[in-house]
């Protein structure tokens, strides 16, 4: 028989008020240890939610793995099964900017540096820009007139 | 009981008599009292009017035992005795009087003209009639037997658990046999499966006995085939659903699909049934004096008579060619498929005359003889004639698998209020 | 309404060896010893759901938010998981019926290889409405649990629902979608990859078996097994049920 007692209270408060009406003669076997280890939070169906939301977890190195990666591009696969944590390229730039940055107040030359650090390291970097200068495809001349009109510059008449 | 009487009494036997039934007619009662006692029909009345007499001559210990022979002692001794006493009324041997004596011996003393075979008089042990034992449920603790109590099917749980680690323990194998002991780490490619950390724990507990050789391909087994879930149901004493029991028969099915899966075969059998293959009881008829083998085929209406001879691969229909006859080469395929099943298309020289049907009756017919015919020249085609193992030739996909079956598909009769078969008429609104 | 608590059996088998009250001691069975918080981050337990499809109720258990991302706080984690544990140890103490349920298909077998490892009970694949409020019908004997841990718990809410309706107590695994509210011993935790259920069905099986090997100790030393100035044990129903 379903009830709805279950809203009322928690386990152990219904159970004791069953016990002391006498509806119940035994104590069940977790009373003793409910009683005495309670839940840190006592149950309530109806309980509210504390408002707000969770804070964002940033920090500071996060901008510059932000800046690290349009800089340069580095797609270095990680063994999630490898559980020592060995640090990527990217978290050995951090150890160097940490230390860089705390000599320098530009964030540019710590930046600088801590690469020429990696480079010193026997890191070979190959920059973004650069790349995309290569692959540019060269962009062709108008060279559409009434004369040698065809489907190729149609759209430049 | 004086029908009963009467029936022993002036009964006129043919065969010779044991001395029992030349009786006084008070031996006679006494003699049907003593059925009463041996015998008992399939009903449950009768069975609990029997045994709650006996009930109260039981023991507290023997009715608290849940082995079935220990809490049924009277009954089975009270069985034993009046099987004895049969035996001894019908002159045979008492110690090799077999269920089957006991049948036959009903049947004579005590016929019966009920239709219903199960309210005729039965003699079978107690523990075939009666009510299977329910087991203790509960501990003296309080807390349940069975670890999937609260599912309600614990029973289910268990063959599932079993099946599982049976899986796991074959997964270890394969991979002991494929990589041997020179996997670096072995861990990883454990992983790579997708099983996770789970097998590598597996791993500890399985045994070491199974060698490398026991890595045999050797388990697929046509002749088998799993329960019903009626029958599955029986053997776990629950009610398993539709849905738990396709479960059961996939995990089954995958399991009995691993390599090394005859190992524990043993456990499968209790699960699957021998299934007769169809084709043992075709006959085999002998070749004619003259090396011709003579044989019949039949597909839908049509009949074809069959003739083969050893020769170089003429085939030949009512006084045509094969190609003369069908023109199509589905047709001609369905007529050599047993000669290309065993690739001997060159070896024989086939005559046939066909009668009734159609197109691919008779194609079919031709079929089914040729194949019948083939076995007089050889037994052993029949094994590759049952499983038709093709490869991977096929280019026309064909009616059936088993060239020594006979198709029996008619077409459908036309029923009352409908046009066709199936095709009912037309629904109108009003 | 009284009828459900009927239901319920009362084995008050405590074992009371002399001196020793195993409820005196906040860490009787050293649960502390089981796990560390290095051991939960790596198993990924802090891992929460995406934000958007989170339950508010989970706030105060929630570190933060990682890039869309919500990050369970293992402190919390760490408090609540060593209630339970204590919790959990201290009913296998006293020889209670501890149930495991988890109607995941991708966790069945672990569930049901961790109960049969510590002799107690699971229910995996489906939940049968009604087996504990309707227990006399769906039950050869209604023998409740005196704990239900719950190992995945938004798939099993009518599950929490009916533990709660027949009064017994739950641990629960809650991960950042779930509702906490009428589970009795919530550990906020990942609920979806394997390796963090794996810790959590390591654990609770270990707290469970060295209880029960406690235990067994305890009761060889015992002088007095009988019930000596305690509330009389309820055999009736036992016996009733053989």
């Amino acid at each position: 028989m379903a009830s709805r007692n279950f809203k009322v209270g928690t386990v152990y408060t219904r159970v004791l008020g069953l016990l002391k009406s006498g509806a119940i003669k035994q104590k069940p076997l977790w009373f003793d240890i409910v009683e005495t280890f309670p839940p840190i939070l006592p149950t309530m169906h109806n309980r509210a939610p504390v408002p707000g939301r969770a804070r964002k977890l940033q920090y500071w190195e996060d901008e510059v793995r932000e800046k690290f990666y349009k800089e340069f591009k580095f797609i270095e696969p990680v063994n999630l099964y490898e559980t020592d944590n060995k640090p990527t390229i990217c978290d050995r730039f951090i150890m160097h900017y940490e230390q860089f940055s705390q000599e320098e107040t530009d964030g540019d030359v710590a930046f600088a540096k801590s690469k020429e650090a990696l480079e010193q390291e026997g890191v070979t970097f190959s920059r973004i820009k650069e790349k995309e200068e290569k692959e540019a495809v060269p962009v062709k001349e108008n060279t559409a007139s009434e004369d040698n009109a065809s489907i190729e510059n149609i759209f430049q008449l | 009981m004086t029908s009963l009487m009467h029936m022993v009494g002036r009964r006129k036997f043919s065969t010779g008599l044991p001395s029992i039934f030349k009786l006084h007619r008070m031996d006679a009662y006494r003699g049907i009292q003593v059925w009463k006692s041996l015998v008992q029909t399939n009903t449950n009345r009768l069975i609990t009017r029997q045994y709650s007499r006996l009930d109260t001559n039981r023991n507290e210990q023997q009715s608290s035992s849940i082995i079935p022979e220990e809490r049924y002692k009277n009954e089975i001794a009270a069985f034993e005795r009046g099987k004895r006493r049969l035996a001894l009324m019908m002159e045979k041997d008492p110690e090799t009087f077999t269920d089957q004596d006991i049948e036959e011996a009903l049947a004579y003393l005590l016929p019966s003209s009920l239709f219903a075979k199960d309210a005729r008089p039965i003699m079978k042990h107690p523990l075939e009639l009666l009510p299977k034992i329910q087991e203790k449920k509960i501990d003296k603790d309080g807390r349940p037997f069975a670890a999937g109590y609260y599912t309600g099917f614990p029973a289910f749980y268990n063959t599932i658990h079993v099946i599982f680690f049976i899986r796991f323990k074959a997964i270890k194998y394969c991979l002991q046999v494929q990589f041997g002991n020179e996997i670096g780490e072995r861990e990883e490619l454990l992983m790579s499966l997708s099983l996770g950390k789970e097998v590598d724990r597996l791993a500890d507990e399985v045994t070491q006995d199974l060698a490398p050789a026991d890595f045999s391909q050797d388990n697929t087994n046509l002749s088998f085939r799993w329960l019903s879930s009626d029958q599955m149901k029986d053997i776990l004493q629950e009610d398993i659903t539709d849905r738990q029991y396709d479960y059961l028969i996939a995990r089954l099915e995958r399991l009995q699909q691993f390599p090394n899966s005859n190992r524990v075969k043993d456990f499968m059998d209790k699960y699957r049934k021998n299934v007769e293959l169809r084709s043992t009881k075709v006959k085999i008829r002998p070749l004619s004096v003259a090396g011709v083998s003579y044989n019949k085929g039949k597909r839908k209406t049509a009949v074809a008579n069959i003739q083969i001879q050893e020769g170089t691969g003429n085939v030949t229909i009512n006084d045509k060619s094969l190609v003369e006859y069908f023109q199509q080469l589905l047709h001609r395929e369905q007529v050599l498929y047993p000669l290309l099943v065993l690739n001997l298309t060159h070896a024989f020289d086939i005559t046939c005359s066909v009668r009734g049907g159609g197109l691919s009756g008779q194609a079919g017919a031709i079929r089914l003889g040729i194949a019948r015919a083939l076995l007089s020249f050889n037994e052993a085609y029949k094994e590759t004639l049952d499983e038709c193992k093709f490869g991977d030739k096929f280019w026309i996909i064909l009616d059936t698998d088993e060239l020594l079956h006979r198709d029996p598909r008619i077409v459908e009769r036309k029923k009352p209020g409908q046009k066709k078969a199936r095709r009912k008429f037309a629904w109108v609104k009003r | 309404m009284i009828s459900v608590h009927i239901l319920i059996y009362f084995f008050s088998s405590i074992s009371i060896v002399i001196g020793i009250n195993p409820l005196a001691h906040k860490d009787f069975f050293d649960v502390r010893q089981l796990y560390s918080i290095k051991s939960l981050f790596d198993a990924g337990v802090h891992l929460g759901h995406k934000t958007g499809v989170w339950n508010p109720l989970m706030k105060q258990y929630i570190y933060g938010d990682r890039h869309g991302n919500h990050i369970i706080d293992l402190n919390e984690t760490d408090r609540h998981l060593f209630l339970a544990l204590n919790v959990t140890s201290h009913i296998a103490y006293r020889k209670g019926v501890i149930l495991f349920v988890c109607c995941r298909p991708q966790f069945q077998h672990l569930v049901q290889k961790t109960a049969r490892e510590c002799q107690e009970f699971f229910v995996i694949q489906r939940w049968r409405g009604g087996i504990l409020t309707n227990a006399h019908k769906l039950l050869p004997v209604p023998r409740l649990p005196d704990l239900i841990i719950f190992l995945s718990v938004p798939y099993n809410m009518d599950a929490i629902r009916e533990s709660a309706q027949a009064n017994i107590p739950s641990i629960g695994i809650v991960d950042t979608d779930c509702n906490p509210n009428l589970i009795t011993y919530p550990i906020a935790g990942n609920d979806d990859s394997l390796s963090s259920l794996e810790l959590y069905c390591r654990l609770f099986s270990t707290a469970i078996l060295n209880a029960k090997v406690q235990r067994q100790n305890d009761d060889n030393y015992t002088i007095d097994k009988s019930n000596d100035g305690e509330t009389p044990r309820d055999n009736s129903r036992a016996e009733m049920a053989s």
